[in-house]
Order: C-alpha cells, then structure tokens, then sequence
C-alpha cells in the first residue's frame, strides 16, 4: 500500500478513545472507548442525543481537546502527544470549525473575522485582505465586509464562520450544530455549502442530534452515552 | 490579536472602567510627577539658599591659642589685621575675592524722626561679588573710591531698607549713623540665604571697611573672607592659608582652637544631602499612589479577560498559540498604562506651570523654589509606569493564555 493510499485510508483514526471531565467534586465519563476511522474525503455527520458525547468527539477530532486515555492520530501524527502550540497550528492550518453559535468576534468586523485565523498564521495585512475577499465572495457575502456581526442575520453570521473556517484553506471542516441556530431556510443553505464544501475534496464532518440533517452526509455515526454504536 | 479598530470599539463598549482605571493612572502619575518634582526644585532652593551667603565661601576668624609655639605659651590671642586680607589676595592665588570685614556691632540708624538700632558692618568691594550682595536696580555696592576716600556712604540690606524706609526709595537719601551723616548708595537685591554667621544679609548694613576702622578705631578684623578659585581643590587651599596665616602671627598652624572657620561647602554638602533625602521621600509617596493605580489596572485586566474568555476560545479554535493570546493583553494592558501615563504627564505639567504662578518670595515658600517638569523626573515617571505595565499585565495575560479554549468556548 502506498503512502499516499494509506493516509487516504487512515486519515483519522480514533483508537479507544476515552475522556473524563472532572465536574466539581464528581467526574464524567464523556467517552467510554471510541473507535472510529475516517478517510480523507468523507462527508459524515455525528448523530446523537445532548450528552451523548458528540461534542467531545468533536473536540477531540479538531485537536482542541486531548483524549484522557486511547489514541488519536491524524495523517499518521499521534496527536495525544503534542504540546499546546503544535496543537494550535494543526487548528490553524489544517482544520475548520463552525459552531452552532457562530462564534464570532462581536467587535470584529465580518471581514476582520474572517482574516482571523491569517492572522495567527503570519500573513501580512495587504495578502489578508485579498483573501478575506474572495472567501467571504465565496459564501456571497463580499457586500457585508464591513459590517459587525450584531449587523447580520443568522444565516449570514454563519456564512461569516464558514468562510473564517474556509481562510487557511484546511482539508478539514468540522462543525457542530451549525444549522441549530438557525431558521430553516438558512439552515437548508448552510447545508448547501457543507455539500459544496464536500464536493471540492474537503473533509467534511456534521455534528447533530437532528435525523434530517445527518441524512444528508455519506455516512453516519450514532453516538450514544460515550460510545459508538 | 486585535487591530486598533477593534480595539477602540471594546474601550468604547467598557468606557465606564476604562475610565476609572484610566483616571487611576492619571492620578497616580500627576501624585509621582508632581511630588518628584517638588522635591527637586526644593533640593535645587537649598543648593542656591546655601549659595546666598556665597558660593563656597570660607571664612576665617582669630581666637586663643591652645598650644605653646616658638617659646609662647598657650592662651595668646590671635587677631588679624585688614592687611591679612590683602597679603592672602597677593600671596595665595588659589584663593579669589579674599578680604576682610568688621563686625558687626550694633549701631544706631535714623532717618528723619525715625530713629532704631541696626547690625552694622565694614567691608570691601570684592564683598559683594563674594556673598552676592548685589544692588537693587538705580543703585551700587562699595567701591575702590569709597574705600579710599573713607567715604560716609552706606549700603542696606533689603528687609532692613523696609524697616526704616518702607516703600520711599532709600538711595541717595542721608540717614545717621552713629550721629553723623552717611548716604544711602543702594540697596540689596532680595536673594535666598539659608545660613548666616550673625544676621542674614538682608538685615545689616553695609559701610567701608576703611570709613568704620577710622571711626571705630578697630586694630583687628573679625573675620577674614576668601574662596577657592578652583573648588576641587578646596582642602589644599585650606592647608595654604592656615599655614600662611600661622607663619605671620607666629602660632602653631595645627592648632584646632586657631581656626575657627565657616565653610560654607561643608554646609552645602548636608543640604545636598537633605534635599536627596526629600527627593526620595516624595518619590516614594508618589510611587506607592502610582502602585495603587497598578493594582486597578490590573483588577480591570483580569475583569476584561474574564469577560471576554469566549472570545480568547474562538482565538484558540482558530489556531491563537498561548503566545499570542499573552502578547495580545500585555498590549492591552500596556496601552492603558501608557495612555494615563502620557495624560498624567501632560496634567503634571499643567499643575507645575500654575505652581509656578504662586509667588515665591514669601519667607517659606522660597524653599519650593520653582517646580519644572524635568527630564530626569519624566524618564524616572516612565520607567516606573512601564514596570507597572509590565507587572500589571503580566498575571491577567498569563491567566488569558492558560485558558483551556474547550471550556472557554463553553462560556458565554
């Protein structure tokens, strides 16, 4: 098998994965031994109820989170053992969050936040700019460049976030509950762009409690109290 | 990390704390400034007040002798003559301005019915460049003419000038002394004198030192007046005229009791000494107000980032290093400080310069003298507020990069 095969086949892969939260004097087992294996490409969705864990799944996929026991290795890379500024980069370069509350920098302007993550990579000002356009072109909203966030609909705003995740041109997209905000017309359009998103070779990754929507993905994964089913 | 755009709508949206905190600044600034500058000015008056009496001045005066020399026995004693003054300008160049003087005695003044007793003293013309008794405007000091012709002509001190003439013009008037008629060639421009061995200046009067030995008939000075041309070598000098001195009068030159002497040098270096000690003082006040308004900073520091750990959550999500996030409030931290420190300054300066307006030649506020905002207090101002800064910053930036984007993404 070659390299190129083998990363392809084992893009990320999730080996036993637990996580246990301390919550005041009591702790929470959030995963209870996940395994799961996700090819570069796949367009899948994370279905389970709230509490499930699915968010932690997330977390743990995005490098934002480590797991407390198990491995995670993405493109080969054992991640449980990078320090906090590796993980940054990996975030900065190589993957995509959109968030059911949008995230958004409320004192930031649509196109600074979308520069946002530029910013962290070292790109100058000038180069910023010309790539804020165009993504934020991208999503159709080069018109609202200027505005704050408190300015946009919901629907726009998360147009904002897809585009800021869009920026550094990651090979993965992770988004969790990214239409749960949302009115189901904007819903329906956000969806659009994930499918579009999918279609131009990104990795794409949906997670919902909503059946509807993780219809739409290629693959499902059901969650259920820290495990996978 | 936020741009100044961004920056300047969050001061907008916490206008109220900023505000405070900022007010703190300036506060603690204008406290530090201030005293600071206070403090100098007033060590500058005790330097110059020292100078009123004259710049390095020694003066010598004869005493008994405690030591037997060249087959005396102790107990003689020891006056010197008004020529003493001239040999030590013609023989010992380190020394400049050297003469002698006479008194003073107390005599009696009177100008028209008004009739009082004044300290009365015989002097020389190099006098007035020595203890810069210089004249009021319309006026002059003793001269070389006077001395020679034993002229009846008088010179007043400022405070005394008031007391007998008040506010009528006093030169060229004829007052009594001693019953007999002398004219009033000038008055003393008013200087700041600290010390004084009788009464300060500003109350004697001042006459030849040839026109009181032929009235009075005084064989001896009372004290003999020179300073040291070069001042770093002001103890070689010493050495020179006390032996010079010795040789002349015929005593032992180390004897403790012969020299009597006042250096004003002496004098000035525990002045000097005094002012560093209230300088230091008023800075330290001033810097523990200063540290106060760093306390507020950062409390206001670690409110912000507590209030915005959401948004140091999505900078993490996005690919923010610890780095940056600490980089990022340091900043903000510092912009703050800089901004009062810069308004503290500019206030500083606004209350010195109305400081300034207080006049000053009132008796106790002469030794404010006139407080400036200098260079040295604004590079030591600076220098504390960038420590407080950087101190103030540091914790509530530390704790913003240490933020676990999980669960600062959580908080809303």
């Amino acid at each position: 098998m070659s390299r190129e095969n083998m990363n392809n086949e084992r893009f990320m892969v999730l080996s036993d994965v637990t996580k246990v939260y301390p919550m005041g004097e009591a702790q929470v087992q959030a995963l209870r031994g996940v395994d799961l294996e996700i090819k570069a490409g796949e367009f899948i969705a994370v279905l389970g109820p709230s509490g499930s864990g699915k968010s932690t799944v997330m977390h743990i996929l995005g490098c934002l989170d480590t797991p407390t026991s198990g491995t995670y290795h993405l493109e080969g890379v054992a991640i449980q053992g990078l320090g906090p500024n590796e993980l940054a980069e990996i975030r900065n370069r190589r993957i995509g969050f959109v968030f059911q509350s949008f995230h958004l920098l409320p004192r930031a302007t649509a196109g600074e936040n979308v520069e946002l993550p530029m910013v962290f990579a070292g790109v100058n000002a000038a180069d910023r700019k010309t790539c804020a356009e165009s993504v934020l072109e991208q999503v159709g909203l080069k018109e609202r460049i200027k505005h704050l966030p408190n300015e946009l609909s919901g629907g726009e705003r998360q147009r904002v976030a897809i585009a800021r995740a869009l920026i550094n041109k990651p090979s993965i997209i992770l988004a969790d509950e990214p239409t749960g905000n949302l009115d189901s017309r904007s819903g329906a359009e956000i969806l659009g762009l994930f499918e579009n998103l999918h279609a131009e070779g990104r990795t794409v990754i949906l997670v919902t409690h909503d059946e509807a929507i993780a219809k739409r993905a290629h693959r499902v994964i059901h969650i259920f109290d820290g495990r996978i089913e | 990390m936020s741009t100044v755009s961004q920056l300047i709508r969050q001061l907008k949206d916490d206008r109220v704390r900023i505000t405070l905190t900022l007010f703190g600044i300036v506060w603690g600034t204008v406290s530090i400034t201030v005293l600071s500058a206070l403090g100098e000015s007033v060590h500058r008056a005790l330097l110059k007040g020292e100078k009123g009496l004259g710049d390095g001045l020694v003066r010598v005066a004869g005493g008994v002798t405690s030591r037997s020399y060249g087959g005396f026995p102790k107990g003689r004693w020891i006056g010197f003559f008004p020529r003493d003054g001239h040999f030590i300008r013609d023989k010992v160049p380190e020394a400049e301005l050297a003469c002698t003087e006479f008194g003073t005695t107390n005599r009696e003044i009177a100008w028209g019915k008004r009739m009082m007793n004044v300290q009365m003293v015989g002097v020389e013309p190099v006098f007035r460049d020595l203890r810069s008794c210089f004249p009021q405007d319309g006026g002059r000091f003793i001269n070389e003419l006077d001395m020679r012709e034993r002229r009846r002509v008088v010179f007043l001190g400022n405070k005394f000038k008031e007391k007998l003439f008040g506010r009528t013009p006093a030169v060229g008037k004829t007052v009594r002394l001693m019953n007999i008629p002398f004219t009033v060639i000038g008055v003393m421009r008013p200087k700041l004198q600290l010390s004084s061995y009788y009464l300060t200046d500003r109350d004697l009067i001042f006459i030849p030192a040839t026109t009181f030995e032929s009235l009075l008939g005084w064989r001896y000075v009372s004290g003999l007046l020179y300073k040291p041309k070069n001042s770093a070598a002001a103890e070689t000098t010493k050495a020179t005229i006390k032996t010079f001195l010795a040789t002349r009068h015929g005593y032992d030159p180390n004897d403790p009791r012969m020299w009597s002497i006042f250096d004003t040098r002496e004098i000035a270096e525990m002045l000097n000494d005094m002012g560093i000690g209230i300088r230091v003082f008023m800075f330290v006040i001033g810097a523990l107000t200063l540290i106060v308004a760093g306390v507020g900073v950062a409390n206001i520091m670690f409110v912000l980032v507590q209030d915005s750990t959401c948004q140091i959550g999505i900078k993490m999500a996005v690919g923010a290093k610890p780095v940056h996030i600490l980089r990022q409030y340091l900043l903000e931290g510092f912009a703050l400080v800089f901004a009062g420190g810069v308004l503290g300054l500019l206030f500083s300066w606004i209350v010195l310069m109305l400081l300034r307006q207080i006049p000053i030649e009132e008796e106790g506020l002469a030794y404010l003298g006139r407080p400036e905002l200098s260079l040295t207090t604004s590079l030591i101002v600076s220098s504390v507020l960038t420590l407080i800064a950087l101190v103030a910053g540091f914790f509530p930036a530390r704790r913003a990069a240490s933020v676990d984007p999980v669960e600062a993404l959580r908080y809303e």
